[in-house]
């Protein structure tokens, strides 16, 4: 569904992925695991279109998407969340979810994705009208993620859910993602640890320096 | 006490036309962050624009000349963001870049008024006559007439900005652009956008003050000053705030010119404006926190 061949990419002048690979199969989970400041952001906002490839080949159910921006790739379906979740701080819940539907293929589901949302975090319906800027972590958290499933995504891309949450809410909200892969998500999810994704991954990636190696199950086992 | 009445309503009436100037550059501010210092002298030049289609040289109606500017203030609008600040953008001190060329672009526009129409002033005759009379306060019909158009026309962007997923689109620009790119906005097409509005906004109250106020090449600085401490003290970047202050300064203004002398409406201002800003910094309804 998605694969990355030998993509470089720069953030200004410094030289932050060397020659990324990776792919994502449908309907899998794939996980990209490695320390801060070693490229995990920078390699998915890439391929999400918020920071441009200098070199190398991404397509996207079998279409060449180097060098497309986000707001193009959202309208197909690659869709990103956040690590620094990105809500609009003075508009309610509802409102940021309804963003999340403002292309026209999106927004022909918004209601049915809408229940879909508020079933999935109850919370965020009773929060509805709420200013986002008055959220906790964690339920910034749930309206990130949730303005995503917004977007209608066929590969929904997370950019480290876990950051900033204390352990308890990190484990739900990676229990809810690993949820929506079982109900047919594609997901490319970037984590620091490998320890949290135990039981719910298909394949994952480890990332040092802006080097990407894909782990086959052995080293995963001992990794884990 | 009716003459205080009738201050606090000569003050209302202007404060709805500051409030259409003031909430375009604040809109424009808040959506893209750049004060456009053209904004006064596209002010002059929605004015001119009418008196060419009305009195200069065509002698069409004034609404006429009103739907004919709209569609070419927008396009203005849309151009100034396309050729002078897009190219701009993202490079190294772009805000201050964006100063810079705006301030130039004033001198353009100012001069090529100058030269196309010549230095002195000019004026619309207005579209209505006569005054209202009740209970021995009088009111000119023209003034609120101006008032209610500046008002419509403000309610209409609020409107269009609360309850319109292209409205919604403005203000997540305004709050996150990253996280508008995300949801699939095109943040450029925004820019546009709030450039047109904006630029329609200006235009259209240098049309409607033309008959009070007179045209000139050079008049715009004026409207643009107390545009610019309207929105500071509103709060950079917020059409309410823009909103509120604009009334606020307005009224005090109209107290100010009785009570002490016209010259002394500026100094009011600023007064005002300080004893704000050190309570809160950011403008009775700022946001720029982050």
């Amino acid at each position: 569904m998605l694969e990355v061949k030998g993509v470089n990419a720069f953030y200004s002048d410094f030289h932050v992925l060397h020659d990324a690979s990776l792919r994502v199969n449908k309907g899998e989970l794939v996980a990209v695991v490695g320390a801060n400041g070693h490229g995990k952001s920078t390699l998915l906002k890439t391929i999400c279109g918020l920071v441009p490839a200098k070199s190398g080949q991404i397509t996207f159910d079998g279409q060449d998407i180097a060098g497309r921006k986000a707001p193009h790739l959202v309208g197909r379906g690659l869709v990103y969340v956040a690590e620094d979740r990105r809500l609009f701080p003075d508009m309610s819940v509802l409102e940021n979810l309804q963003l999340g539907a403002y292309l026209p293929e999106a927004r022909r589901r918004e209601k049915e994705n809408l229940d879909r949302v508020f079933s999935l975090y109850p919370r965020l319906a009773e929060r509805r009208s709420q200013l986002c800027r008055s959220l906790s972590g964690g339920e910034a958290q749930m309206v990130a993620l949730g303005r995503g499933l917004m977007s209608n995504p066929s590969l929904l891309a997370i950019d480290e859910p876990s950051l900033g949450l204390a352990p308890n809410l990190t484990e739900t909200m990676l229990r809810t993602v690993s949820q929506l892969n079982r109900e047919g998500l594609t997901v490319l999810l970037v984590e620091q640890s490998l320890a949290l994704l135990e039981g719910m991954i298909d394949r994952v990636y480890s990332i040092e320096e802006g080097v990407v190696t894909e782990t086959n199950n052995r080293s995963l086992q001992e990794a884990l | 006490m009716t003459q205080i009445i009738e201050i606090l309503l000569s003050g209302i009436t202007q404060g709805a036309v500051y409030c259409a100037v003031a909430v375009g550059l604040s809109l424009v501010y808040g959506a893209s962050r750049i004060l456009n210092f053209a904004h006064g002298s596209l002010y002059s030049l929605g004015g001119f624009l009418a008196w060419f289609l009305v009195v200069g040289h065509l002698n069409l109606p004034l609404w006429l000349a009103v739907l004919i500017a709209i569609p070419i203030l927008a396009v203005a609008g849309i151009g100034i963001e396309r050729l002078i600040i897009r190219p701009l953008r993202g490079s190294a001190n772009w805000k201050i870049n964006t100063i810079m060329v705006t301030l130039g672009l004033a001198f353009i526009i100012e001069n090529g008024l100058q030269l196309v129409f010549g230095p002195g002033t000019k004026t619309i005759p207005a579209f209505t006559e006569g005054v209202l009379e009740i209970g021995g306060i009088t009111l000119s019909w023209y003034r609120i007439w101006i008032f209610a158009i500046s008002l419509g026309l403000v309610a209409a962007l609020e409107y269009f900005l609360s309850a319109t997923r292209y409205g919604q689109a403005v203000r997540a620009v305004s709050q996150d652009m990253q996280g508008a790119n995300q949801v699939g906005v095109n943040v450029n097409q925004v820019f546009s956008l709030t450039f047109a509005l904006s630029v329609v906004l200006t235009g259209i109250a240098g049309i409607l003050l033309a008959p009070v106020f007179l045209i000139s090449p050079l008049g715009g600085w004026a409207p643009f000053l107390k545009a610019f401490v309207i929105v500071v003290l509103g709060g950079l970047g917020s059409t309410k705030g823009a909103f509120v202050a604009a009334f606020i300064l307005a009224i005090l203004e109209a107290f100010v010119i009785f009570y002490i002398g016209p010259s002394w409406a500026m100094p009011a201002w600023l007064v005002m404006l300080i004893a704000v800003l050190m309570i809160r910094p950011k403008g009775l309804f700022g946001v720029w926190e982050n």
